[in-house]
């Protein structure tokens, strides 16, 4: 009776979801990193886990976590240091089973606008923004090369430069879509790694 | 002797409004002023490309419907390019908004708000790569 007794007091004293303060330092870092400031919860992570013993569950998590931040920041496919404990294990497994598929290059996207409007969406396989993107430049390409001809002098530079904005701004149209179906690809195959390194949170 | 004193109060009624109306419309004018000074002025129409954006969403925005299918809509889109950009930068970005949205409405998951299907692509999933460095 007086076991049950003081096993019911724990129960009840002790709150369910009180955390050590290793956990705590883990999940503000995965917290300011859910809100972008990457550089500030890697260095988080690793100021914390070189306070805490070698071989200590949250030390080995805190490693994890940085070196994946590390790798989502830079985009990198492979791990940036040898897998040293079970969480980067299993990471590792993970990047040797799960292949990311290879990202476009956004400055090859920008060249290909750069030689035909649209053509670099065209590149991205965006065939309705490469078709936009063509009706947006050509017809004020047509109209600067006809006044041109007629030597319209002040109209043509007029023309000119509204050309110039809109071809320019196609141009970084295929660069800016490029880097962003590259970033979203990258957390398609990062978000599940991240979990299969059995890291709790959602750093994202 | 009425008459005499109901002269010198109108002239002395006019003196003190011509003399002192000035000063008084003065110090009202600027206390209005300084009163402005509790928040930093940021009118909506305090830049060109601002105006252009309040002259669209108040004034043509109303008479040609909804017709932006994104959310954030078009004109919020392109005041806050313009607010975190140069305005080269913010027109390209507004430019590449308007090529894209239809292919990513068609590619993309949207969401229904009031029955029709609208895409949620707002500035930081498009300049990401801008800010980081």
């Amino acid at each position: 009776m007086p076991f049950i007794f003081f096993a019911l007091l724990l129960f009840f004293a002790v709150p369910a979801h009180a955390e050590e303060p290793s956990a705590q330092v883990y999940h503000t870092a995965i917290g300011m990193a859910a809100q972008g400031k990457t550089a500030e919860a890697v260095a988080a992570l690793q100021a914390a886990s070189a306070m805490l013993p070698a071989q200590n569950m949250w030390q080995q998590r805190m490693i994890t976590a940085a070196m994946l931040l590390q790798m989502k920041q830079q985009q990198l496919h492979s791990l940036p240091a040898l897998a040293s404990n079970s969480n980067l294990l299993l990471a590792d497994a993970y990047i040797r089973t799960h292949p990311a598929t290879s990202p476009h290059n956004p400055w090859f996207a920008g060249s290909l606008g750069t030689l035909f409007p649209g053509a670099g969406h065209a590149w991205l396989g965006r065939w309705h923004d490469a078709r936009m993107a063509a009706i947006l430049v050509i017809p004020m390409l047509l109209l600067t090369l006809w006044a041109a001809r007629r030597q319209m002098g002040p109209v043509t530079l007029f023309f000119a430069a509204i050309t110039l904005w809109l071809w320019s701004g196609t141009i970084f149209s295929a660069i800016s879509l490029s880097q962003r179906e590259n970033m979203e690809a990258y957390m398609q195959w990062w978000q599940p790694m991240w979990q299969a390194a059995a890291l709790s949170g959602q750093p994202w | 002797m009425v008459a005499t004193d109901v002269a010198g109060s109108r002239t002395l009624g006019a003196t003190v409004v011509k003399q002192w109306l000035p000063y008084y419309l003065g110090l009202a004018l600027l206390s209005g002023a300084a009163s402005l000074l509790y928040a930093p002025l940021s009118l909506p129409t305090s830049t060109p490309q601002n105006f252009a954006i309040h002259f669209y969403q108040h004034a043509i925005g109303k008479l040609d419907g909804r017709s932006c299918p994104a959310y954030p809509v078009c004109s919020v889109y392109a005041r806050e390019a313009f607010n975190h950009h140069t305005p080269l930068i913010a027109s390209w970005l507004i430019i590449d908004r308007l090529i894209h949205e239809a292919d990513d409405l068609k590619h993309e998951q949207g969401f229904l708000f009031e029955g029709e299907p609208r895409l949620y692509d707002p500035l930081q999933r498009n300049d990401f790569w801008l800010t980081e460095k």
